[in-house]
């Protein structure tokens, strides 16, 4: 693979590989935490697609009992029962308020349905729309809205349900790609850098090793050679002051005929 | 001029009464209604409904259908029919047909109020009134913003301006008072209705106001227990009663202080009439009480027709094909919702004549009594081991043959046995003519 071939663009430096190093920990930690946040998120998701299920079931019966009460109630207070009603509504009772809870520091939306008081039909305090079909069905279309209410619980509750577990499915989704970026990539990419800086030393160290020993090897060298000139130069010493001793050096002899044949160009021979 | 319609009735009347007798056999048959429960889809109701009366109302319609379409078309047949026996009166008959419609028009007139009041479209809301309570002026409704206006520039012109003498006093118009106002408009009609029908006199009236006191009645008891834990008071709901019928004056007294449905009972169970309707429900319960009073208002409109030469059948033809189109609401609702098993509860089948429905051909007759479905269950029970001579007569679904009782209470006599067989599970349901009924597999 690519990324295990792959490392930083960094100079091999001790300093780096200390860098790099300190980046591989925090690499590491954020690796375990955020596979305990997928983890933490998983539980929860988990628990909601339970929920979701349970709500989904419950939703089918609630609806169907909600349309069948709607059908008792038209046949009791006549099919015109429902434009009465119809042309009766003002705003909506029931709302929904959202609000966010935090799982794993993942803002989930929350829906809760409550009653309006202000905004008129609904509950037994307020009369208005209890009256509808006063003289035929009031209890039908009472049973009715009890059921359609219902109805609406439910639905609020798997909106939030099914809101809540698409953001869950996408943080999941986010952290499960960072937690496999980190360990697949990133941490990999980290270690072969620093075992590339590591060679890298190594690498520098052992040339200055070889150099060290070829410098060793060298002065050695030349120290053998000094003391082998030392010696000829001693021994040359001693020649020359045997030669002096006889009367003329041998070498300045030869240096004169030497000297003179270079300097001198009009003496012929 | 009791007892002497039968001389001059048929004069003016006779032709539409025909009519509406005539009419009142294309009323759908247990047959039809148990053919119809067994629907599996709408498509399937529509195709029995074409077998019957309600045929050429519904043989277009394209095939995605709904409920409302169902009951549309078939309120269509009952407008169209009531246009034409409109068309055919003469005076009396013309007004109390007239007056059969005032109910309807009350209430479109309140939906065109309450509509106006929270600015709807006016078209919308003419869509949406009931074709059987239209008048020529319904549109010019929403023009009104106070029920002054209301009064003075559209109402007084319709049959209904003195109806509304009483409520004018309410100048607000918001939905408490709206509610009471059609309550109140529907008092002084049923009011107004009655005293018509006293007017008119001989069996019309008898007959007339005896439906028009149950309906007086039943108003009552229903705006008693729906307005139980409202704000009504008990004042304003003793206006709201009117002032005829079985339970007035002294039933009134004591419904507009009940608190709960049984105290309801406890006041409805000193009137004979009521008593059955009561006995049916159980303490506590006050769901099924609609029903009940539908039931018996079904009984007692059926009733009407076993008498001649008066007007209250063309109430009660009116009124049976409205229950028949809410039976038919009732099973399509069901057929579509798929909840087949509630099918039952709330239709009320209509008989449609007074002798026995299944007419055995040939064989012992006039030894065959009436059998009404809703009995059956109640009737003894005898064992028919079989051995019938020969099948006299088979129909669309089942058929008739004559069978030789063995065990039972019926021990040694012929009688006839219906016989239903149902594929699915290889059950064979004997009917008896009897009245008793039993399963054989």
């Amino acid at each position: 693979m690519s990324g295990q071939t792959q490392r930083l663009n960094v100079v091999p430096t001790v300093t780096m590989l200390g860098v790099m190093k300190a980046r591989l920990i925090g690499a590491t930690r954020g690796h375990a935490l955020l596979k305990k946040k997928s983890d933490a998120l998983t539980v929860q998701f988990r628990a909601i697609l339970k929920k979701i299920v349970a709500a989904k079931e419950s939703m089918g019966e609630a609806m169907r009992a909600s349309s069948f009460s709607l059908a008792e109630a038209k046949y009791v207070a006549g099919d015109g029962v429902r434009h009465v009603v119809l042309q009766s509504v003002r705003s909506a009772s029931l709302r929904v308020r959202s609000h966010q809870e935090n799982v794993a520091g993942v803002k989930l939306p929350k829906f809760t349905h409550f009653v309006d008081p202000a905004a008129g039909s609904a509950g037994p305090s307020n009369a208005s729309p209890s009256l509808t079909g006063l003289a035929r069905g009031g209890q039908q279309v009472a049973a009715c809205r009890a059921a359609h209410v219902k109805a609406i619980e439910v639905l609020v509750e798997l909106a939030s349900l099914q809101t809540s577990f698409l953001t869950l499915d996408e943080a999941i989704k986010t952290t499960n790609r960072r937690v496999n970026a980190l360990e697949n990539v990133v941490k990999p990419r980290l270690e072969n850098t620093i075992s590339y800086i590591k060679g890298e030393l190594d690498e520098l160290e052992r040339e200055d090793f070889f150099r060290l020993k070829k410098i060793q090897g060298y002065k050695k060298r030349e120290i053998e050679r000094q003391m082998a000139a030392a010696k000829q130069f001693a021994e040359e010493q001693l020649a020359e002051e045997v030669a002096l001793k006889r009367g003329i050096s041998v070498g300045a002899a030869t240096n004169m005929l030497v000297a003179g044949g270079e300097r001198d160009e009009d003496i012929i021979f | 001029m009791y007892g002497w319609e039968m001389l001059s009735f048929n004069i003016h009347d006779g032709f539409l009464e025909a009519i509406v007798r005539g009419n009142r056999s294309g009323l759908l048959t247990a047959a039809d209604y148990n053919n119809l429960c067994q629907c599996e889809n709408l498509d399937d109701v529509k195709m029995h409904l074409t077998a019957t009366e309600y045929g050429p109302y519904l043989q277009n319609e394209p095939s995605p259908l709904h409920t409302t379409t169902i009951v549309e078309k078939c309120t269509l047949k009952l407008v169209d029919e009531y246009k034409h026996m409109m068309c055919q009166a003469t005076e009396p008959l013309c007004t109390f047909l007239q007056y059969i419609t005032y109910g309807h028009m009350i209430d479109n007139v309140v939906l065109i109020v309450t509509g106006t009041l929270h600015e709807r479209d006016v078209n919308e809301l003419l869509e949406k009134c009931h074709p059987l309570g239209m008048f020529d002026s319904i549109a010019s409704l929403a023009v009104a913003q106070n029920m002054h206006e209301l009064y003075r520039l559209v109402l007084v012109d319709t049959p209904l301006a003195p109806y509304f003498s009483e409520c004018i006093t309410s100048e607000d118009l918001d939905d408490m008072n709206i509610e009471i106002m059609r309550n109140t408009l529907y008092k002084a009609y049923l009011e107004d209705f009655y005293k018509f029908c006293e007017k008119l006199g001989g069996a019309t009236a008898e007959i007339m106001c005896d439906l028009l006191s149950f309906e007086a009645d039943r108003r009552a008891v229903s705006i008693t227990i729906n307005s139980i834990g409202t704000e009504l008071t008990r004042d304003d709901r003793r206006k709201l009663y009117s002032n005829f019928g079985l339970l007035y004056p002294y039933g009134h007294e004591e419904l507009a202080v009940c608190e709960d449905v049984d105290q309801v009972r406890g006041v409805m169970e000193k009137y004979p009439p009521y008593q059955s309707i009561f006995a049916k429900i159980s303490y506590g319960e006050s769901q099924m009480l609609d029903k009940a009073f539908y039931e018996e208002e079904v009984r007692r409109l059926c009733l009407s027709f076993e008498q001649q030469f008066h007007y209250a059948v063309f109430f009660a033809y009116i009124r049976l094909r409205e229950q028949e189109i809410r039976n038919l609401m009732w099973i399509s609702e069901c057929v579509a919702q798929n909840q087949k098993n509630r099918v039952h509860d709330s239709v009320i089948r209509i008989r449609r004549c007074g002798g026995p429905q299944a007419t055995v051909r040939g064989g012992k007759q006039q030894e065959v009594a009436a059998n009404d479905e809703d009995e059956w269950p109640a009737a003894p029970r005898a064992m028919v081991t079989s051995s019938w001579a020969r099948r006299w007569g088979g129909g669309h679904f089942g058929h008739t043959c004559s069978a030789f009782v063995k065990k039972g209470e019926y021990k040694g006599q012929t009688v006839a046995v219906k016989i239903i067989a149902k594929v699915k599970d290889y059950l064979i349901q004997f009917h008896c003519i009897r009245g008793f009924w039993l399963l054989d597999k």
